[in-house]
């Protein structure tokens, strides 16, 4: 007699129904687990997101896009920042100059305080930053005001095409149009800050991205704001500066960023005529006896006023950057040359039209940067500037050639909290030709610098 | 990672040349030339001076010097005012020199170096030099060297060269500091201020005469310049607020002051757009030794609104007494 199957034993059998259960309950919990997981993610992409500047997603390689290539939020969004900082010259003295200001650099200050609202929309966009400092006291003034007209087909890119008019960085080389709220280093090389003391200038700027190609033309009126003699952000000169700016902005791999561009500017500088002066007399103590006498005595005739003249200015320019991402962080790599004539409004001012010559000038600068993980940062950057390579030193009766070359090397490190709060510190190693040896040769005047930096943004 | 270092110690090495000094303390400020800390290089001058070396050569009738010898330092005045600006020089030093360093004997913390200029075609194996410079408002008056060197081009220095010459006093003294001989003035009521306002001494007479730099003598002068018997107030300093560095005003007794009470203002004429101006009024009087001493000194400060425009004689300061 066959006998039945051997059943388990009541007890066997509960104990597998049981373990059952607890499989499903677990596998309960992870299906509710997922949905949740589903539900945060739907509900974090329908945040509306973060302004463009603000999110290190959308620079995932550290690097930030640049007028007119940022993709800020739809609609309206405002950010600002604030960088406080300390700054030590061993160049200072406890004087005045001729004029009255300050020899005296080692001081607080805030460098930059800057509010910006962004509006975007589909056809249309506009940005607006104001900016305080007390950089040469207190002073407030605009350094962006565009508006735009665009034709952006994917949101999530540059515009194919975008007519801007207003006061906009000058897009030539790349350390005008870089943004001062991202730049690790202080402040932009000497040579871009002579020939252009602040980066924007009213005119009209067409520019356009093609997958990795973009490209920019505009018209600017060429007197650009702090430059120190002239009409800045005014006009005396009906022409205007025409800037060309050429390049690539790539991802080939996920990692890695490549951008460069070549750039040209051509226009005209302005020569300020005199206005007509009144005959006067002038006293010149020839025997230094303090009397005066007769034949002291000179008459200077009134002056016809003097025309103004313009004079032909010009720039060229290549840069190159890249950004790595590796295991300790970003790496940024990049660099810059310009070549220029008569383009100096900051420091060594050019103007041949009572010399004749024309002031050639150079400027270029390498530099890298590389995060220590996302909380640090080290770099460093060595920029040249030759502000005329025609100059001559008179000494024993010859004209002797020398370089008027002012060379920077910058290196820096700093501490930051991502996309909030930075702490750096950068020194300058400044070699110049401003002083003359004890044996009357034209020689480097000490002038070294750091700066210790604060900086907090929205 | 050893090309970024090389640079940062590339950038080490930047840290040689001289260093910012605007020298506006130094007793001699040279336009146009490097101002340089230590003392002035070389041997101290000769009592004789540079003396050519003796000739007979092919060179017969052409003075020839040692080395590195400046042969000759020229200027229009030996005399030089506190704050004065501008006094020229010109000088010529041998022809191997590459630069020349100047220095006031005995004051200041260096010196300066200011390349030499052309070959000189009157002085064969010579070379010019020429430079203009400002004194300081605090040098004290005396008896002084302008001392020049020659340096090469390795920054050998050749022997000083001392050229004499005089600091005035900024109290008139009749040029007391410079030549003992001369006398000095009986008294002299001064008033000298900080900024550039303009300021005006005012001196009301026993006799009720307010004597000013609009008004300044007490009685009315023909003759230039006008005698010395007469009291004068020097100069009028700040003049339609045109700085000229002096910010001082004397009225000289050159003879004992008349007896007799003399009231002594600071008049806030025009603010010339300062906010405030402190000042001294001082009186100098002769001394035994025949020298100015100052023998009354009283401070003050003005404001803006004070300024009167000349409606007035100003803050009144003090009264001196002459018996």
């Amino acid at each position: 007699m066959a006998q039945p199957a051997e059943q388990p034993a009541p007890s066997t059998r509960d104990a597998d129904v049981q373990a059952l259960r607890e499989e499903v309950r677990a596998l309960r919990a992870e299906v509710e687990a997922a949905r949740t997981d589903k539900k945060d993610t739907k509900d974090a992409k329908d945040e509306p997101p973060l302004p463009a500047p603000l999110s290190r997603s959308t620079r995932p390689l550290g690097q930030e896009a640049f007028w007119p290539w940022v993709v800020p939020a739809p609609g309206v969004s405002a950010g600002a920042y604030v960088q406080a900082q300390y700054y030590w010259n061993e160049s200072s003295q406890d004087q005045l100059t001729q004029s009255g200001t300050t020899l005296n650099q080692d001081r607080f200050m805030i460098h930059r305080a800057r509010a910006q609202l962004v509006g975007e929309w589909q056809y249309a966009a506009m940005a607006l930053e104001l900016d305080a400092n007390t950089n040469s006291g207190p002073q407030v003034d605009l350094r962006k005001a565009e508006v735009s007209l665009q034709y952006r087909p994917d949101r999530v890119r540059p515009p194919m095409v975008m007519a801007t008019m207003g006061l906009f960085d000058v897009p030539l080389g790349y350390e005008l149009v870089e943004s001062p709220r991202t730049r690790w280093f202080m402040d932009r090389t000497t040579a871009s800050t002579a020939w252009f003391p602040t980066e924007p200038d009213l005119g009209l700027r067409i520019a356009g991205a093609l997958e990795w190609f973009r490209w920019t033309i505009a018209g600017v009126n060429g007197n650009p704001m702090g430059q120190s003699v002239g009409f800045a952000l005014q006009d005396p000169a009906a022409s205007k500066d025409v800037v060309f700016r050429f390049g690539f902005d790539d991802t080939p791999l996920p990692e890695l960023n490549i951008a460069g561009d070549v750039s040209a500017l051509r226009g005209r500088g302005f020569h300020p005529g005199t206005p007509a002066s009144k005959g006067s007399i002038q006293w010149t103590d020839f025997n230094e006896d303090g009397v005066i006498q007769s034949f002291e005595i000179t008459g200077v005739p009134g002056q016809s006023a003097t025309p103004s003249q313009g004079f032909d200015r010009w720039a060229v320019g290549a840069d190159l950057r890249m950004h790595y991402m590796w295991w300790p962080g970003v790496l940024k790599v990049y660099g810059e040359i310009i070549l220029a004539n008569n383009l100096d409004r900051g420091l060594y001012v050019a103007d041949p039209i009572v010399t004749t010559l024309d002031q050639r000038e150079l400027g270029w600068y390498v530099g890298a940067t590389q995060e220590v993980t996302r909380y640090g940062i080290v770099g460093l950057r060595y920029d040249l500037y030759d502000p005329n390579s025609n100059v001559f030193d008179k000494r024993a009766g010859q004209l002797i050639p020398y370089s008027e070359a002012i060379k920077t090397i910058s290196p820096l490190v700093g501490l930051t909290l991502p996309d909030r709060a930075r702490l750096v510190f950068q020194y300058d190693f400044n070699t110049n030709a401003f002083a003359r040896s004890s044996v009357g040769v034209p020689t480097n005047l000490k002038d070294n610098g750091w700066t210790i930096r604060l900086q907090v943004q929205l | 990672m050893p090309a970024l270092g090389s640079l940062v110690l590339a950038g080490g090495a930047c840290d040689d040349g001289e260093p910012a000094n605007a020298a506006l303390g130094e007793p001699i400020l040279v336009h146009g030339a490097q101002f340089i800390s230590g003392p002035l290089p070389g041997p101290p001058p000769t009592d004789g001076g540079p003396t050519p070396l003796g000739d007979g050569g092919p060179d017969a009738g052409v003075a020839r010097f040692a080395s590195l010898t400046v042969t000759n330092v020229g200027f229009q005045s030996p005399l030089a005012l506190p704050g004065a600006a501008g006094k020229s020089f010109s000088g010529r030093a041998t022809s191997d020199t590459a630069a020349i360093g100047i220095a006031l004997a005995g004051l200041g913390s260096g010196y300066w170096v200011l390349p030499i200029q052309a070959a000189d075609p009157d002085f064969p194996g010579q070379s010019d030099f020429t430079f203009s410079a400002d004194f300081n408002v605090n040098d004290p008056p005396g008896r002084r060297q302008l001392l020049t060197v020659a340096i090469d081009g390795n920054g050998k220095p050749g022997t000083q060269d001392g050229t004499p010459m005089c600091i005035e006093s900024r109290i008139p003294d009749n040029l007391h500091e410079c030549n003992k001989m001369n006398k000095v003035p009986q008294a002299v009521f001064t008033l000298q201020w900080d900024t550039n306002f303009d300021l005006d001494l005012h001196v009301v007479f026993p006799d009720g005469t307010d004597v000013n730099p609009k008004k300044p003598s007490p009685t009315p002068v023909t003759s230039n310049p006008p005698p010395k018997t007469v009291p004068t107030i020097d100069r009028d300093s700040l003049r339609a607020c045109v700085p000229d560095g002096l910010r001082q005003e004397d009225l000289v007794f050159q003879d004992a002051p008349p007896k007799g009470t003399y009231l002594l203002y600071a008049d806030p004429f025009d603010a010339c757009g300062q906010a405030t101006v402190r000042f001294n009024m001082i009186i100098n009087e002769a001394g035994s030794d025949g020298a100015l001493h100052p023998t009354f000194t009283r401070s003050g400060e003005l404001l803006q609104m004070s300024a009167t425009g000349g409606a007035s004689s100003g803050l009144f300061v003090f009264q001196k007494q002459y018996q």
